[in-house]
């Protein structure tokens, strides 16, 4: 160092100095990172809805058993008590109108409540009930909905909940005023408008029928929030958020912890049962088990890292009484083709590829077993039947005749002795790539598979088309056709496949103006047949997630689709 | 003296400034688009158009110049000012200012602990050459060396898990708050990397032991009958401990951004794993202060370390 000093000499550190605190002074536009303003996406032509009165889609058929709960028949709730967890990484805000990731909802849906709520007491069967609405109906055209909201309800500063308040979030969603973030805006084009007609009563009007609206508004995204703070400034609660939920905001230590504390004046007689909630930053799994197990934390696997089939298992092995809650996500991976590039654009090729793929392969040797397979949309009520499922390859593992096609595809597009294919691996998905990359080698794909970030590096190589063929997660909104085929649309920015096809956008776009289910799930289920026929890209397996509960958690049923009921206010501990 | 020491702090400026310009090219050259990060949110579920991708990266400054986006940090640092933090949206300055006490607090711990292991064990395995002692305290110093710290501190979750169903508790308590939860939650991991550090420092001070009980001098102070306390404190260790100040104040360095595993294992927010999330989502300002708030604190220990020497060496003087 001393040598430097006299290399630059005293003098040349004085004039680097004086330029530096020189320009420092002069005004600067130092750029002012502020969420961004979206542009709203043109709503895409519907073909002319169906008047016959709406049906609701059937309550979906539990695929999975609910928890074993310890709960004695006939036990008395238990006042008291707070309800310890952990999350595995840390919200930006908690303001539920902004939020679309587990980490952030967790947290805030405790603190609101939405027009309607699934039923947390009859999970994991999502079954839709009233939370602020007290009753609702919907017009013969399904255009518009009309809520009656329950009487009493207050925020927690006091001032009356009312339609106002109900129109002012949904406008806010719709719209995204003074540059917030709004994941759901998309979905909310839909709305053209929402009014009070009285302090109890609003309508909500759309400019088409959307079959999944009631389902959108137990979203906790779409947490009803306080016009008469937000009125005077959009991001008034990111940081401490105000709600009507059975839970107060108590102190966000940033980092650390989020603490929520009971509502004494919560319109829901009796309720909450717990003192508060509060929710601890851990990031390492191992760190997450280990406080499960000494009682830290009594409940894990919530957030972006589900608990995976193992970590159950042994918790189930070693902790008497836990309970653990196996279920389906709104999440899935795709192996996905780019049909702008050689050799994809050759349908042969795309045909091979399907027929070496076995989701049961990648469910069983990548994760343990612990998964579920499925076509386009997962098991469930918009799942194509089983007959149709079995045509196929990747969803129940191909025949030899099939691998043996395979190799006679390829052969006629031109590649007799195989080919190699660039595979793109968004990092976190290795098991996965190395069981579709084994699967293509059946039939003399090669893979080079190359490693990067996602979504940081991914989405921009996706996005540009600088891949042959990739893993794509995707997580929707909901379990609608909408969110989850939304992305085979001409020129949908997460169309990363490159798909174009008029017949797939005429389809998708008949099944969403059609309110009536058993119609929609023909169309949806044509629309499925259609995109195999193309062979763009196939889920990989649908997750199961792990969630865990020590046995003290009481009442708890589990899950249901990820994101359901979060307000735990049936929730109560034991002893 | 004082002379010494403002030449030293100006020498800071050219250091730094060269420092900020070879993370700010290598942030940028990384590839990845913040922008997309900022649509698409962190699980890159969010939709949105080219115009969307534009604008956010207007308002974000990501559309000017590089050259104007270096002097822009550039010239905002020097107000105190390193801008907001692109994924969390709050300014850097805020957020390096809850996270940089415990970073200090941990590193301080850990180079005490280190250091109350090492050079006893050092001085021992020195003295005691080649006896069984010695080759005892080899053996764990080798151990200390090989594991990573980071097993070493899982191996101490699950000892406490296993033995006691006990943790360390897991939310961070400010040593101001409340100084018994603090040290029982910092404890553990100093321990663990202290081990490590340790492990390498009492090679250094063995070493260095070693070659200083060899000298004439020492060879006087034994033949004048002085005790072994008396040889090693008064004669020997003062002259050994050179190289092993160099050591502490390099290990004292690569702490303060090197903590990072420990902070996940131990839920601790320190700078470390802001400075990984920084980098995972391509959080520019925040990584660029980061490892220049790093470089600044190398710099002083370096100076810090110099002067330490002419406490400890009288032969060395600064003009």
């Amino acid at each position: 160092m001393e040598g430097a000093g006299r290399f630059f000499g005293p003098s040349m550190v004085w004039v680097v100095v004086a330029g530096v605190v020189f320009a420092s002074c002069a005004p600067v536009s130092t750029p002012t990172p502020v969420p961004p303003t979206i542009a709203p996406r043109p709503t895409p032509p519907s073909a002319a809805p169906t008047t016959m009165p709406p049906s609701v889609a059937p309550a979906a058929t539990p695929v999975i058993p609910a928890p074993t709960t310890p709960t004695p028949t006939g036990e008395r709730p238990r006042y008291g008590g707070i309800l310890t967890a952990y999350e595995s990484s840390e919200a930006a805000t908690l303001d539920p109108n902004q939020e679309s990731t587990i980490f952030a909802l967790q947290n805030a849906a405790g603190v609101f409540n939405t027009l309607v709520e699934v039923d947390p007491q009859r999970l994991p069967d999502r079954v839709l009930i009233g939370d602020l609405a007290e009753k609702w109906s919907v017009s013969q055209d399904a255009k518009t909905w009309t809520f009656t909201l329950k009487n009493g309800v207050t925020f927690h500063d006091g001032r009356t909940l009312t339609s106002a308040d109900v129109a002012f979030t949904i406008e806010r969603i719709k719209r995204a005023p003074d540059r917030i973030k709004s994941p759901l805006k998309e979905l909310f084009l839909a709305v053209e408008k929402a009014e009070p007609s009285d302090a109890q009563t609003v309508r909500i009007v759309l400019n088409r029928p959307v079959p999944y609206f009631l389902a959108l508004m137990a979203q906790p995204t779409t947490s009803i929030t306080p016009k008469h703070i937000l009125e005077a400034g959009q991001h008034a609660i990111e940081q401490k958020p105000l709600g009507s939920g059975p839970f107060m905001f108590k102190a966000w230590n940033k980092n650390v912890s989020i603490e929520l504390v009971r509502n004494p004046n919560y319109f829901k007689k009796g309720l909450p049962y717990l003192d508060g909630t509060r929710w601890v930053t851990l990031r390492e799994p191992a760190t997450q088990l280990a406080a499960l197990r000494t009682g830290r934390v009594v409940f894990a696997g919530f957030g972006t890292r589900g608990l995976t089939k193992r970590e159950a298992d042994l918790l189930e092995r070693d902790i008497p009484g836990v309970q653990i809650s196996r279920y389906r996500t709104v999440s899935v991976e795709y192996v996905l083709t780019n049909t702008r590039k050689k050799p994809l654009d050759d349908i042969r090729v795309r045909k091979a590829i399907f027929n070496a793929m076995s989701q049961p392969d990648v469910v069983t040797t990548a994760y343990q077993g612990a998964g579920f397979t499925g076509a386009y949309l997962p098991p469930g009520e918009w799942a194509l039947p089983e007959s149709d499922l079995k045509k196929m390859p990747p969803y129940r593992g191909a025949t030899q005749a099939e691998l043996g096609e395979a190799k006679k595809l390829l052969a006629e597009a031109g590649y007799p002795n195989g080919l190699t294919l660039e595979f793109l691996q968004p990092h976190l998905y290795e098991a996965a790539t190395l069981v579709v990359a084994a699967s293509l080698r059946k039939v003399g794909i090669e893979t080079k598979v190359r490693v990067v970030q996602y979504p940081v590096e991914w989405v921009p190589l996706a996005s540009q088309g600088n891949f042959q063929i990739t893993i794509a997660p995707a997580t929707n909104a909901l379990y609608d056709p909408d969110a989850f085929l939304n992305n085979n649309l001409s020129g949908d920015s997460q169309n990363y496949q490159g798909l174009a096809d008029p017949e797939i956008d005429g389809l998708y776009n008949k099944q969403r103006a059609v309110v009536d289910f058993a119609e929609r799930k023909r169309i949806v289920d044509q629309l499925q047949l259609a995109l195999w026929e193309r062979r763009t890209h196939f889920p990989t397996f649908y997750v199961m997630y792990h969630h865990a509960a020590l046995p003290v958690v009481r009442n708890w049923k589990g899950a249901g689709v990820l994101r359901d009921n979060f307000k735990y206010e049936t929730l109560w501990l034991a002893e | 003296m004082q002379a010494y020491i403002v030449r030293r702090l100006l020498l800071f400026v050219p250091v730094l400034l060269l420092v900020s310009l070879i993370i700010f090219t290598v942030m940028r050259v990384a590839p990845g688009d913040v922008a997309i990060l900022v649509l698409s949110g962190p699980e890159g579920e969010g939709s949105y158009s080219p115009e969307d991708l534009e604008k956010v990266r207007r308002q974000l400054g990501l559309d000017k110049p590089l050259v104007q986006q270096y002097v822009d940090w550039i010239t905002g640092l020097v107000r105190l000012d390193a801008g907001i933090s692109l994924y969390k949206k709050v300014p850097v300055m805020e957020e390096i200012g809850r996270r940089l006490p415990l970073t200090l607090e941990l590193a301080v711990l850990t180079l005490l602990v280190s250091l109350a292991l090492a050079l006893p064990l050092g001085i021992i395995s020195a003295l005691r050459q080649n006896t069984w002692l010695d080759y005892l305290i080899r053996v764990v110093s080798i151990g200390g060396i090989t594991m990573p710290s980071f097993w070493v501190g899982s191996l101490i979750i699950l000892f406490l898990v296993l033995a006691f169903r006990w943790l360390p508790p897991m939310e961070y308590v400010p040593l101001t708050k409340n100084p018994g939860a603090n040290l029982l939650q910092l404890a553990f991991p100093a321990l663990a990397m202290g081990y490590f550090y340790a492990a390498v420092v009492s090679r250094m001070t063995r070493s260095t032991m070693l070659e200083v009980l060899r000298q004439d001098y020492v060879r006087t102070a034994w033949s004048k009958g002085l005790s072994e306390r008396l040889v090693v404190v008064r004669h020997a260790l003062k002259n050994a401990l050179l190289p092993v100040i160099t050591i502490s104040g390099f290990q004292f360095g690569t702490l303060l951004g090197g903590t990072v595993i420990m902070e996940f294992l131990f839920a601790l927010p320190g700078l470390g794993s802001a400075l990984i999330d920084g980098i995972t989502f391509r959080d520019y300002p925040m990584v660029q202060t980061i490892v220049l708030l790093v470089a600044i604190f190398f710099s002083l220990v370096n100076l810090g370390v110099d002067l330490v020497y002419g406490l400890v060496d009288p032969r060395i003087r600064y003009r």
